[in-house]
């Protein structure tokens, strides 16, 4: 599954140091040792998000799909269904959650 | 550095807490701390995977029934010592009215948490235009305002009780499903996993929108129901600005606030069906962009750039469940916070660590037991979105 870097037109410099710092932060360990981060946390950094996700393509983090319910939603009808069909694509094909490589000591 | 793999299950236990959202998390820290370290913390899932996973929570004190207002205060006052990596931003909630009867409320709210020490007002649409320029003052006749609140990750703050707690001793079991719950003479004896069995005198359940299940395990009847809620985060926009407050518009209970140079929106669904599906369902955004567009006119076309969706834990009256079984000895628990979880936790952990200990709590928990609402006691909390 492809990275998905249109989050962001603008990418601000960040040093690596920072990013690394942020994704010790938003991540979590599991209990095979790899850590994770969900996409969400990611994306509430705002325009930083961009720079994570490249760090974290960088440092080999396996991107995961998600689950998206298709469920009723009452009230949503048609337009409910024709917004679902009109979602960009890079939010469609976006991963869930990112997990680290087994070696990763972040 | 926020702990590894996580540890297994012993065969004996002096307590047993189920659930390792933020409020279990909490209870394990205070225990640990106050000497109890023979903890063990399971988790069907993973630590802070479900409702406290989410990426930002909100932090107030403003609530309008006096518990609630001390919980929350003395929850703010423990995350600052605390001291937790979690990204606090103290940026006031900004409560936003639009109705008469709802100013009434607010104002008898603010006094109260003024009379408590929490340092709320009052404010006309052009003051709270001020805090907020991208509300339509037009739709608002006043607003209420409290600039100790504000929104902070709920991950970083459970992880460092987590890690705090398992330093002391305490243990975290994750990927272990409570299965069943003995109680011998009316008391608990032990706790059944899939992971095998934990010999226990104390049980705290702390298992969020999975507690009615767990009580009725104990023959506790825990009136908690869950219910999706669902929030969006935006590409980086001008409305928002480093002092942006958590505004709310209390009608609609439509809200946002600050996620790094983008927003978070949020809003109450009240087509949503109670569930444990806390899958993220995007055909919502319609109906939230009508709220935010009726709120703050610039956020109706906001470019959303990911969606995120957890269970609410809600009880009757929007309030939590903190206590000990009346019929069940050692069974306490503390849930049903009804979106209020990552607000009362610190507070919380403390109470719970106290009626373990059989320590008087720093405020009366009682108005919170879980039988309340066959009493028709209910507590009256007005300040729920």
């Amino acid at each position: 599954m492809a990275y998905d870097r249109t989050v962001s037109e603008e990418i601000e410099p960040t040093r690596d140091d920072d990013i690394s710092a942020v994704v010790a932060r938003l991540s979590r360990p599991t209990r095979t040792g790899r850590r994770v981060i969900e996409r969400a946390a990611i994306m509430a950094e705002g325009s930083r998000s961009a720079a994570i996700l490249t760090w974290l393509e960088n440092a080999s983090w396996t991107p995961e799909e998600r689950v998206t319910s298709t469920a009723y939603r009452g009230g949503a009808g048609l337009h409910g269904a024709r917004l679902e069909s009109e979602r960009s694509d890079a939010r469609k094909q976006a991963p869930q959650r990112y997990v680290s490589p087994p070696t990763d000591a972040t | 550095m926020r702990t590894g793999p996580a540890d297994t299950l012993p065969t004996t236990a002096q307590v047993v807490v189920i659930g390792g959202g933020i409020v279990g998390a909490a209870v394990a820290f205070h225990l640990a701390r106050a000497g109890i370290t023979d903890v063990v913390v399971v988790d069907r899932d993973g630590l802070a995977e479900a409702a406290s996973g989410k990426p930002i929570g909100g932090l107030r004190a403003q609530f309008s029934d006096r518990l609630n207002a001390l919980l929350a205060l003395r929850s703010l006052e423990l995350y600052a010592e605390l001291g937790a990596d979690m990204d606090h931003r103290r940026v006031g909630y900004l409560f936003l009215l639009r109705e008469a009867e709802h100013v009434a409320r607010f104002e008898a709210g603010v006094a109260l948490q003024n009379d408590v020490g929490i340092p709320s007002a009052m404010l006309d649409a052009a003051e709270a235009r001020a805090r907020c320029p991208a509300i339509d003052p037009e739709a608002f006749v006043a607003a209420a305002f409290c600039p100790i609140d504000g929104h902070a990750r709920p991950l970083g703050a459970a992880w460092a009780y987590a890690d705090d707690a398992r330093r002391r001793g305490a243990r975290f079991v994750t990927g272990c499903a409570v299965t069943g719950i003995d109680v011998r003479g009316g008391e608990v004896a032990a706790v059944r996993t899939t992971q095998g069995a934990v010999r226990t005198s104390t049980v705290v359940c702390a298992a969020g929108a999975w507690s009615r299940e767990i009580g009725a395990m104990a023959g506790v009847e825990l009136d908690v129901t869950p219910v999706r809620r669902q929030i969006a985060l935006t590409a980086r926009t001008p409305v928002s600005t480093p002092d942006l407050p958590f505004t709310i518009d209390f009608s609609s209970t439509f809200y946002f606030h600050g996620a790094g140079d983008g927003l978070l929106l949020g809003m109450s669904d009240p087509t949503e069906v109670p569930g444990l599906d806390a899958s993220y369902a995007p055909a919502w955004e319609a109906a939230l962009r009508e709220a935010a567009g009726r709120c703050a006119p610039r956020l109706a076309d906001v470019a959303i750039t990911e969606g995120w969706a957890g269970l609410y834990e809600n009880t009757p009256d929007a309030s939590a469940l903190i206590g000990e079984a009346r019929d069940v000895g050692r069974f306490l628990y503390a849930t049903g916070f009804s979106g209020h979880g990552f607000c009362q936790a610190p507070a919380t952990g403390e109470i719970v660590a106290d009626l373990v200990l059989g320590r008087e709590p720093f405020v009366d928990v009682a108005p919170l037991r879980a039988e309340r609402f066959a009493e028709r006691s209910p507590i009256a909390e007005a300040n729920i979105v």
